[in-house]
């Protein structure tokens, strides 16, 4: 079990690093900078904004400069809010984030179990209920299939 | 008994809907301002930020050496108590109002506003707006690194209340630009206390750490939630100041803003949703604003596209668009058909050019210009961002070509980065546009189809209209100046680089609370002067 744990831990390291090259390289590719604007600077002010922010370096540097900087925990300035930095950014709405996963998976687990007993006790009833329910909370809707895939799960197992 | 319970129950649950005391209520006795300011600020730096959320918050953070007055008109006095021009229009002294503070205490100088000014110029703080001072002498040379002496820049301490400003030209407009935040002060121990001059990213702009000179100064800021400013005892004018304290909230959902506009959260609205406009006009909607604005909705022409070269099928695209009908039946919030590319009324300038509906002639210049039905004129492609209001103009305009002039339109829409570097590079034919004006002048329009401006993007060029516009900016008399401002839209309009189509205007929600919010044609409104009193 241990084992596995850290298996999977390790394999997420390759996976993260080609996801971050990847999106950095796509986001280069595409067209566009961060500093246009209905009203277009002037090239000399495009000049220093992209010296600012070290964007005139080869791609090249820039991706080690940035796959440096992930590694650290530093994901450079914003540039769209100056004077905030990136991590600080994320640092912010993360409590949050985390707030509302906690909510959302709770509720998942409590009505997941249940319904998923019901399912495994009265089969027809978890399906004539899902696609005739009247109900337009999201909750439900959501957790419902939630709930029959955790408690299949447990049914299956036990 | 089970059915009292319920009673009882409901009666508690309607009690609950009764009447409560919402903010803009309790607003009476606080004096908080409740403002709806459409998405997070980027910042609070006013040589670094960009954008009219940031305007709003600056506005009642620092001041400049001017600001805004009232209604539209000449701009008052704000750092600078009384100004002096010299005769041929070159040389502006500031006498600088010796009672201004910052809002730590320390007193507003000459020098301030030196250093400040230093600071937007220098190359490496990525300032956006350093051509605002471009009519200083030497200041374009200090910005591209030419000369790297800021002594040498039109811009000078006499003493320690006196400030001495040389431009290059007469510059009319001057006065009017100082109420633009490039040009305002920032306080030179606050922002090197937290980074060098040239820190894009200084911590100085933080509650707590924030110093500058406005009406107010800042409280808190939680991101994406708020941002709280109070008043500024040490401001010049405190006395004025009728607001205690000011709110802002960034809500980028317009139909959100219109909801806790009507729930009593907020005293003014960003905008309205332009499909609620037709109905609160037609209600007679009180809180309805809908106030003169300085801005232009126009389709540029890519003149270098082997179709649009002639300017006869320019023309014949303009002559054939009923501008009419497109406000009435397509925008339908106020907006102003526009037969000129500035603004009429702009600080008094009057266009003269015109435009006509005539489908008649648009189809005789198509003819003369050699199409004809055995020559049908080649498919025409509309870009504009993607954009609900955007598309619907552009299906009545696609209406419109089809109807009177036989050709054939598609409409491409683009995400918003990939529409500006096609306009950008020119890989357009008929491209949507907006702009609105940065001071009140028509220079801010006019400029802006001369040859090299970034913004011109049509491929336009034409000397003569080139040396008009010089000329008149370089004329200190204001008569005579409009009058080669007019003779240039002539010339822009009969050569039809783009088409005007309508004048903006701002359409938003105000609480029948709110005093001293006048209609402004750059929507700039001083908090110094908004009071809040119930009828």
């Amino acid at each position: 079990m241990i084992t596995i744990f850290f298996k999977r831990i390790l394999l997420a390291i390759p996976v993260l690093f080609a996801v971050a090259s990847i999106t950095f390289f796509l986001i280069k590719i595409a067209p566009g900078g961060p500093f246009d604007a209905d009203k277009a600077v002037s090239p000399q002010v495009l000049k220093n904004l992209n010296e600012a922010y070290n964007l005139d370096a080869s791609n090249w540097e820039q991706y080690v400069d940035y796959m440096t900087g992930l590694v650290q925990g530093n994901l450079g300035p914003s540039f769209r809010f100056p004077g905030r930095s990136v991590t600080e950014m994320i640092a912010t709405g993360l409590p949050v984030t985390f707030e509302l996963a906690f909510y959302a998976i709770l509720i998942a687990l409590v009505m997941g179990v249940f319904l998923g007993v019901l399912a495994a006790l009265k089969k027809k009833y978890i399906f004539r209920f899902y696609p005739n329910g009247n109900c337009n909370d999201w909750h439900m809707r959501s957790n419902i299939p939630y709930g029959t895939l955790i408690g299949f799960n447990f049914w299956n197992k036990s | 008994m089970k059915i009292k319970h319920f009673f009882l129950l409901l009666a508690f649950v309607l009690a609950g809907c009764g009447k409560s005391i919402s903010p803009v209520d309790s607003s009476i006795e606080s004096g908080v301002f409740h403002f709806g300011n459409g998405s997070e600020p980027q910042g609070i730096d006013p040589h670094v930020v960009t954008g009219v959320p940031e305007h709003h918050i600056l506005i009642s953070l620092c001041e400049g050496l001017t600001i805004p007055n009232l209604n539209s008109g000449g701009n008052l006095p704000g750092a600078a108590e009384s100004w002096t021009v010299s005769d041929d229009g070159k040389e502006y002294i500031f006498n600088l109002n010796k009672n201004a503070k910052w809002s730590n205490g320390d007193p507003v100088t000459a020098s301030d506003f030196v250093w400040s000014w230093m600071r937007i110029l220098t190359a490496s703080l990525g300032s956006q707006y350093p051509d605002m001072l471009y009519y200083l002498e030497g200041a374009e040379e200090y910005h591209t690194g030419v000369t790297s002496n800021f002594d040498e820049v039109g811009v000078k301490a006499v003493d320690k209340y006196t400030l001495k400003v040389n431009l290059k030209n007469p510059t009319p407009f001057f006065i009017g630009m100082l109420s633009h935040y490039s040009t305002w002060p920032v306080h030179k121990d606050t922002v090197l206390k937290h980074g060098a001059i040239d820190d894009r990213n200084g911590q100085w702009t933080r509650p707590g750490n924030f110093v500058c000179n406005g009406p107010f100064q800042l409280k808190s800021w939680e991101l994406n939630n708020k941002i709280v400013v109070e008043k500024n005892p040490n401001y010049w004018d405190a006395e004025k100041v009728s607001l205690n304290e000011m709110h802002f909230y960034p809500v980028s959902n317009v139909m959100t803003e219109d909801r806790m506009f009507r729930a009593g959260q907020l005293h003014v609205t960003s905008t309205l949703p332009s499909q609620k406009c037709p109905i609160y006009i037609e209600e007679n909607n009180p809180d309805l604003r809908i106030d003169p604005y300085m801005g232009q909705y126009f389709y540029r022409l890519n003149i270098d596209n082997p179709s649009l070269k002639d300017v006869r099928v320019r023309k014949a695209l303009a002559f054939s668009i009923d501008r009419k009908l497109l406000v009435e039946k397509v925008t339908k919030c106020g907006q102003i058909p526009a037969y000129s590319f500035t603004p009429p009324g702009s600080n008094g300038y009057q266009p003269d050019t015109n435009i006509p509906f005539d489908p008649e002639l648009a189809k005789e210049l198509l003819n003369d210009a050699g199409y004809s039905e055995s020559n049908p004129f080649p498919k025409l492609e509309i870009l504009f961002n993607t954009n609900e209001d955007h598309r619907k103009l552009a299906l009545a305009i696609q209406q419109m070509w089809q109807q009177n002039l036989g050709i054939e339109v598609e409409l491409v829409n683009q995400d918003w980065k990939v529409y500006l570097s096609r306009e950008m590079v020119g890989d357009f034919q008929v491209s949507r546009a907006g702009w609105i004006g940065d001071y009140e002048d028509p220079n801010t329009f006019l400029d802006l189809m001369r040859p090299n401006r970034g913004n011109n993007k049509t491929g336009w060029e034409d000397a003569n209209y080139d040396s008009i516009v010089e000329r008149a900016n370089s004329t200190h008399d204001q008569a005579q100046r409009y009058e080669l401002l007019k003779e240039a839209e002539r010339i822009l309009i009969d050569n039809m680089p783009i088409i005007p189509l309508y004048t903006y205007v701002r359409s938003y929600q105000l609480s029948p609370d709110v005093k001293g919010y006048n209609p402004h044609i750059l929507d700039h409104h001083h908090p110094k002067f908004i009071y809040l009193e119930r009828d």
